[in-house]
């Protein structure tokens, strides 16, 4: 049989089939207890991660398959990060029943709970082929599978006025720049007669005139891009969303959305930054919306009162920071731009989902988002109140965390590429980083408690929060493991 | 192996080792935590013991692993004299703070934090002195910052505490930020982050184009970090730490991390003009502020704190003077401020514990109570005024020397030893109203305790502390003089200058300036009251903090309104912003055109046909934007937009998409059909006019913009993707249907992904509406009730015959796919209207009676069959979805081709089916439970 088990589409196939299996097991044990889906879905996730450190890249490229399926570091590299943040978002969901029972069973117990668990394997599956996808119609089906199974998540507590929002909004904006985006697809492949990115890339080459039409093709496909990773002025949907939509799927929109979009521009970007006619002018669009999303990321975190929004704004500055990356033409550096911003999302992944489920743990407790609802936490939950600060410190760069080294390598490459201003941004950006962060570190640890009572973590999510700090210290440390997964 | 070899890193990790046990100390006994800490230093300082002999002979040690090589981050540590020299301050002056905290801590402090955050900011600091690799250093300088900030802070409760804490961590941190830019541009001139390299490229670095920023950046993490002018005002403000952490991090430490950089990075930076020019201008800005405030303090640690700013001052213009013999006074200067300073504080936390008041207008007369403290305090505040045979004379008589030496520059120049004795002179001042205000003075005035003398291992490391300033005072060469050496050998990476560590040089200029000072310092202390009354008119109010906070406000303002403006949580702000920069770039497209718009291929002629159908679309969106508030019209007229798209379509030789748009457009009205019928019936005009215009200007430009840029691709020449799939559609695929073949074949692994999402969007829209009570109003607009005949006779006998006929096509339809226009998808679309018939004609509960099939179960056996195709070339070998056909010879039908993509297309089949079904049907019960049950809310499923 040899090597037809190691083909890495078959991890996403899988993933579909143990969706599909889910799906069926809640069809036919209506009164089983749907967490069973949930912890069903997870050992399945767990098996397909620790199956994907075992696949390789086939050897023969040649079928015409493998033109649109990368199977390059980049692409497992992102796959993991895809089933990694799959499982914890599952994880909070688990944590996350009593809430959702409330706005979605009303009365029935668990009623409507199965497809919730479900649909984030889908949706994992999408983001896995989205790692792989390098050309336009794989990368257009891929991220609509997610899309949609978002809208559909976004908007699951149906009784709960602002996650129907949420959901109405995200499906208008996210139908809007999925409108954008094929747009400029049509653009591009009306330019160069291609949907293979490589191929783009030596068309583009070769191109001669129609420059304000690549350009206009390039900033159709950015807008598009920009919803998904939530660049300024693309943002906008961004914090209200986030705020709306339950705990967990804001953590997923967070994390995994954002890595969809982040492997897709960086497949995407290639073949135009190499065009050596316009790269300026590439260069120059990527700038002005990195910047802009540095600055107001940031600066608009500072006086939100609600710890999810903040985190809504925290994801939009790290993706100034991401976009950061991106923009850079590394001369000395070793790692490339693609690489750093891969590392950085792995730490982003680790301290957020930290925070993620911290706040799903207490929002059950005290029902409210709000960070004034994490005074003296540290009295009532020691654990969770070091679990968060630990998430915090990170997200804002403090060294010896994940969070530092993801900074960091983003700091060296614009400097190596001479991005002065942006660099300036991003250094007041990371300052006022300090500020919004800590401001829940100073909640949790000098505030007085409303009340006393110890907030109960279950095993699952205690193991789940342990690990994830120990990985956001040691590989703030030690990151080499995550670079050789990048690197060799 | 030996151990020796990990000498420095275990010193340097041992207090973080030891914070860790220390933390959870505390239960085994109340002086576990500062035993423990003691123990963590004390091991430390012995591990490097036997390496100290090799740096006093004037070697560097390096002891360095490897840890990120891809950025140039090595665990690598050094130690040399000045590290040397650092280290030992750190170590034996933290040994004496934990003897001292652990009697001044009261019972209710948790000691278990105390000294684990001591520990921690001891490791490092010890980090931060003996890093080899920058980046590690800068790693160290950012926990000295946080530890920092935790030490500060220790009284949580106390606002002052948390106020000085934050203000503290923000300079700080913000310098900290500052220093790493700094040092990686440094990494980037050199092309390594170590110190022996980085060292030795002095000359690269000076003459190198980023020379100025990388100083300055450098110089802003020292100068917030040694709390220099500018970013001095945090210092007095951090004061409100309990005084063990003042006594430690603001006289030997953490403000001296600042000032060990500007020692590390001297042979690399110092020797410019720009040096020159901004260290020693702050440094002597620094000095004279400070040692001017320091004498207006009520409070003993504010007169401490200032004193210390006044110090770092001195310290940092030394260093910027650049010469060797500076770097010489500055390190003298380091190890006896830290001395002194450290004692003082010590001292005053004394005063404090004892006395329960640190208001300098209180405290009088205290020698009748304490003498002991009373005269180590004096000894240790004459070594601070400069006083002769104590060790702060020597290292001032060091730098009056240097200042005169630089005065030779230029005319300027001359002001630097006038300002320098100025600055003495207060320095004099002040230390005169420490001991005399405090020790003397008459009796002290309503403390809140009766003074006594304090604890014998309270005053212990204040005794050992002033042995050394009069040790190092009186015999300076025997006790100080090898260190120093080391340290300056350190320092300055080459040969060390001549310099005699005696006390007496002579009668020259640096001794008359010493005894101007004494005396100026004097007089200015007698004739005091009129200067403090002038500052408490005038400069009283003048505060750093003011600016601080006005900046801080100020920033928060500017983030608010940013937010306020972006973050409205209106969907057509949020619209907006979407649109306006694409419309933008859109504008700017066409405004920089740099080529015709038009190309020069010819169009097609005009059909009247063609036109009047045009014409038709045209006038039918219109209509359907017009008439938007009726519904049932502006819906018919959306079909007549969707039956002309398929006209045209089908007119333009594309009879599959024609086919597939007409099925779609059919199923898509009967879903808004039933979904507007729990909408409100009236919409009501919210929008106001200028709104509507608006709204119309964006539309047109829009509509514009499209049109012209469809024209402008239609007239150039361009090779269609189509003709590759019409080549080899047969030959690869064995179709000739080729948006079939492109469907299941070619891009067979897409089409499972759309099919998996509109599964997904199937039961997401069935788990969003199970269970929901929508409640539709059981009448129309005009109030007149529903027909109750929903199920119009005609209806139902026609549906019940269209049924075996429209599944009959469906299977026509599915079976031709492959050659001839149709395939998986037309047909589901057919079929499934097929079924939706049936609800619609017959009724919900007629048709669930009959076509039992769970919809769910379609869909997943259409995704089964889906997957099982590509699954079989997998086993196959091929890869996934690898597609194989034949032809089969079947009577009475002929010649009739079978492909493994068919059952591929029976997935995609029964997915739409099921999908589509299901959508439909579940929207139509509500209907049902409206109309057959009004006002009551019943289960949706079931």
């Amino acid at each position: 049989m040899g090597n037809f088990l190691e083909a890495p589409y078959l991890l996403e196939a899988v993933v579909v089939v143990l969706g599909l299996a889910l799906l069926m097991l809640e069809a036919f044990l209506p009164k089983a207890d749907k967490r069973l889906v949930a912890y069903i879905a997870l050992f399945g996730l767990a098996g397909v991660l620790v199956a994907s450190f075992n696949m390789k890249a086939p050897e023969n490229l040649e079928h015409s398959f493998w033109s649109f399926y990368a199977t390059d570091n980049l692409a497992f590299f992102y796959k993991n990060i895809a089933v990694l943040a799959t499982m914890l978002v599952i994880v909070m969901a688990i944590e996350y029943t009593p809430v959702l029972e409330k706005y979605v069973s009303q009365g029935s117990k668990q009623g409507g709970l199965g497809e919730f668990f479900c649909l984030p394997v889908f949706v994992c599956a999408g983001l896995m082929w989205m790692a792989s996808a390098k050309e336009f119609i794989t990368i257009f089906v891929s991220l609509e599978t997610v899309t949609i199974s978002f809208y559909v998540l976004v908007a699951y507590m149906r009784r709960n006025v602002g996650s129907l929002e949420a959901g109405v909004k995200y499906l208008i904006l996210g139908a809007l720049s999925t409108g954008f985006f094929v747009y400029g697809v049509t653009w591009v492949f009306g330019l160069t007669g291609e949907t293979h990115l490589e191929k783009i890339g030596i068309a583009l080459q070769g191109l001669e005139g129609s420059d304000s039409a690549v350009l206009f093709a390039f900033t159709l496909i950015l807008v598009g891009l920009g919803f998904k990773v939530a660049a300024v002025p693309f943002h906008v949907w961004v914090p209200d969303v986030y705020q709306g939509a339950p705990t967990p799927v804001t953590a997923f929109l967070s994390v995994g959305s954002k890595a969809a979009g982040f492997i897709v521009a960086t497949r995407i970007l290639q073949p135009f930054l190499e065009m050596e006619r316009l790269h300026s002018s590439f260069t120059t669009i990527l700038v002005i919306v990195t910047g802009a999303t540095i600055l107001f990321g940031n600066f608009a975190a500072i006086p939100q009162t609600n710890f999810k929004r903040l985190l809504a704004y925290s994801s939009i500055s790290h993706a100034g920071f991401l976009l950061l990356a991106l923009t850079c033409t590394p001369d000395q550096f070793q790692l490339t731009p693609g690489q750093v911003v891969a590392f950085y999302l792995a730490t982003y992944l680790l301290m957020t989902m930290l925070c993620f489920l911290v706040l799903t743990i207490v929002r059950r407790s005290t029902e409210s988002d709000e960070i004034a609802a994490f005074s003296g936490l540290h009295r009532r939950s020691p654990f969770l109140a070091f679990a968060l600060l630990i998430g915090v410190i990170s997200l804002a760069g403090v060294p010896l965390t994940a969070g530092f080294l993801g900074k960091f390598f983003v700091f060296t490459l614009a400097i190596d590429s001479g991005r002065w201003i942006l660099l300036a941004f991003a250094v007041v950006g990371a300052a006022s980083g300090f500020y919004y962060y800590l401001k829940v570190a100073r909640a949790m640890y000098w505030e007085e408690p409303t009340e006393l009572a110890a907030i109960e973590i279950s095993p699952l999510a205690r193991l789940a929060l342990l690990l994830l700090i120990i990985a956001t210290i040691v590989f703030g440390v030690y990151p080499a493991p995550i670079l050789g997964l990048l690197t060799n | 192996m030996n151990l020796l070899n990990y000498a420095l890193p275990v010193a340097a990790l041992l207090p973080f080792f030891g914070a860790a046990v220390v933390a959870s100390s505390a239960r085994f006994h109340r002086a576990a935590p500062a035993w423990c800490s003691a123990l963590a230093a004390f091991s430390a300082l012995l591990v490097l013991i036997p390496a100290m002999s090799g740096v006093f002979a004037g070697e560097t040690l390096i002891q360095s692993w490897s840890w990120v090589p891809s950025v140039g981050l090595e665990f690598a540590f050094r130690l040399d004299g000045l590290s040397l020299l650092f280290t030992l301050m750190i170590l034996v002056i933290g040994l004496l703070v934990t003897l001292y905290a652990g009697y001044y801590l009261s019972a209710e402090d948790s000691k278990a934090r105390f000294f684990s955050c001591l520990l921690l900011f001891m490791g490092s600091m010890l980090g931060v002195v003996l890093s080899e690799n920058l980046l590690l250093l800068l790693v160290f300088w950012e926990l000295t910052a946080l530890s920092s900030f935790m030490l500060i802070s220790f009284w949580q409760h106390r606002e002052d505490a948390r106020h000085g804490a934050r203000m503290a961590l923000a300079v700080t941190g913000m310098g900290g930020l500052a220093l790493l830019g700094g040092v990686l541009l440094l990494g980037q001139i050199v092309g390594s982050y170590n110190l022996t390299e980085v060292l030795a490229a002095g000359d690269i670095i000076r003459s190198h184009e980023w020379y100025l920023p990388t100083l300055v950046l450098i110089l802003v993490g020292v100068f917030t970090k040694s709390a220099q002018f500018p970013f001095h005002f945090w210092l007095p403000h951090a004061m409100a730490a309990p005084t063990p952490v003042s006594a430690y991090l603001h006289s030997a430490t953490m403000v001296k991390a600042g000032i060990f950089l500007l020692a590390r990075f001297f042979p690399a930076l110092s020797g410019t003009s720009e040096w020159l020019w901004i260290v020693s201008t702050a440094g002597m800005l620094t000095l004279l502020l400070g040692a001017f405030v320091a004498l207006f303090q009520h409070d003993l640690k504010g007169l401490l704190a200032y004193s210390t700013i006044s110090h770092l001052g001195l310290i940092t213009l030394l260093f910027g003077l650049g010469t060797p013999l500076a770097a010489v006074a500055a390190l003298f200067h380091i190890i006896n401020h830290a001395t002194f300073k450290a004692s003082l504080f010590m001292v005053a936390g004394i005063i404090d514990h004892e006395t329960g008041s640190r208001d300098m207008r209180k405290l009088n007369g205290l020698m009748k109570y304490m003498p002991h403290t009373s005269v180590l305090a004096i000894i240790a505040a004459s070594a601070m005024a400069g006083v002769p045979l104590l060790n702060g004379f020597l290292s001032k008589e060091m730098f009056f020397d240097q200042t005169v030496v630089a005065s030779g520059a230029s005319s300027w120049a001359l002001a630097i030893p006038v300002l320098a004795t100025l600055g003495a002179i207060f320095s004099v001042a002040y230390s005169l109203r420490f001991i005399h205000d405090v020790f003397f003075n008459g009796d002290p005035i309503d403390l809140p305790r009766v003074p006594h003398a304090p604890p014998l291992y309270m005053r212990l490391p204040v005794d050992l502390l002033v042995i050394v300033c009069l040790g190092v005072g009186m015999l300076p060469a025997l006790t100080v003089g090898p260190l120093l050496a080391a340290a300056v050998k350190a320092t300055i990476q080459g040969q060390a200058p001549d310099y005699s560590l005696a006390i007496w040089h002579g009668l020259n200029v640096p001794l008359l300036m010493s005894f101007v000072a004494l005396l100026g310092g004097i007089t200015v202390y007698v004739f005091r009251a009129r200067l403090f009354a002038w500052n408490d008119r005038h400069l009283v109010r003048i505060d750093a903090r003011v600016p601080y906070n006005a900046v801080l406000r100020a920033l928060i303002q500017v983030a608010t309104a940013i937010t306020r403006r972006f973050d409205r949580g209106s969907l057509q702000h949020t619209l907006a912003w979407t649109m306006g920069p694409a419309g933008l770039v859109a504008v700017a497209g066409f405004v920089s055109m740099d080529s015709p718009l038009f190309g020069n291929r010819t169009l097609m002629d005009f059909d009247p046909v063609a036109l009047i159908a045009f014409g038709g679309l045209m006038l039918s969106s219109v209509l359907t934007v017009v008439m938007h508030r009726k519904r049932m019209v502006s819906l018919i007229l959306l079909g007549v937009v969707g039956l002309l798209v398929s006209l045209g379509f089908a007119k333009f030789s594309a009879p599959d998409l024609a086919l597939t748009q007409l099925s779609v457009e059919i199923v898509t009205v009967v879903l808004l059909m039933l979904a507007l019928f729990f909408l409100p019936q009236h919409t009501s005009g919210v929008s106001s006019r200028w709104r509507h215009i608006r709204d119309a200007i964006w539309a047109v430009g829009l509509g514009t913009g499209a049109t012209l840029l469809t024209l402008a691709v239609l007239t150039r020449d361009l090779s269609p993707i189509s003709d590759y799939f019409v080549e080899n559609s047969v030959s690869g695929g064995g179709g000739t249907n080729v948006v079939n073949v492109i469907l299941v074949d070619f891009r067979g692994f897409d089409t499972l992904g759309e099919i998996v999402v509109l599964s997904i969007a199937g039961l997401g829209i069935f788990a969003l509406l199970r269970n929901i009570h929508l409640h539709a109003s059981l009448t129309d607009m005009e109030g007149r009730a529903w027909s109750t005949d929903s199920h119009p006779v005609i209806l139902q006998t026609l549906s019940r015959l269209l049924f075996p006929l429209m599944l009959l096509f469906a299977a026509f339809v599915f079976l031709r796919g492959h050659n001839l226009p149709g395939g998986g998808f037309i047909a589901g679309l057919v079929a499934a209207l097929a079924i939706v018939l049936q609800y619609l004609g017959n009724g919900i509960q007629w048709t669930s009676a009959r076509i039992r099939t769970d919809m769910h179960r379609v869909i997943a056996a259409g995704l089964f069959f889906a997957i099982a195709t590509g699954l079989v070339s997998i086993v196959l070998k091929f890869p996934f979805l690898t597609s194989t056909f034949t032809y089969l010879k079947w009577p009475v039908v002929g010649k009739f081709e079978v492909a493994s993509a068919m059952i591929f297309d029976l997935g995609v089949f029964l997915v739409v089916v099921g999908a589509t079904v299901m959508i439909l049907v579940e929207l139509g019960k509500f209907n049902l439970l409206q109309a057959t049950k009004p006002g009551k809310h019943t289960k949706g499923d079931d």
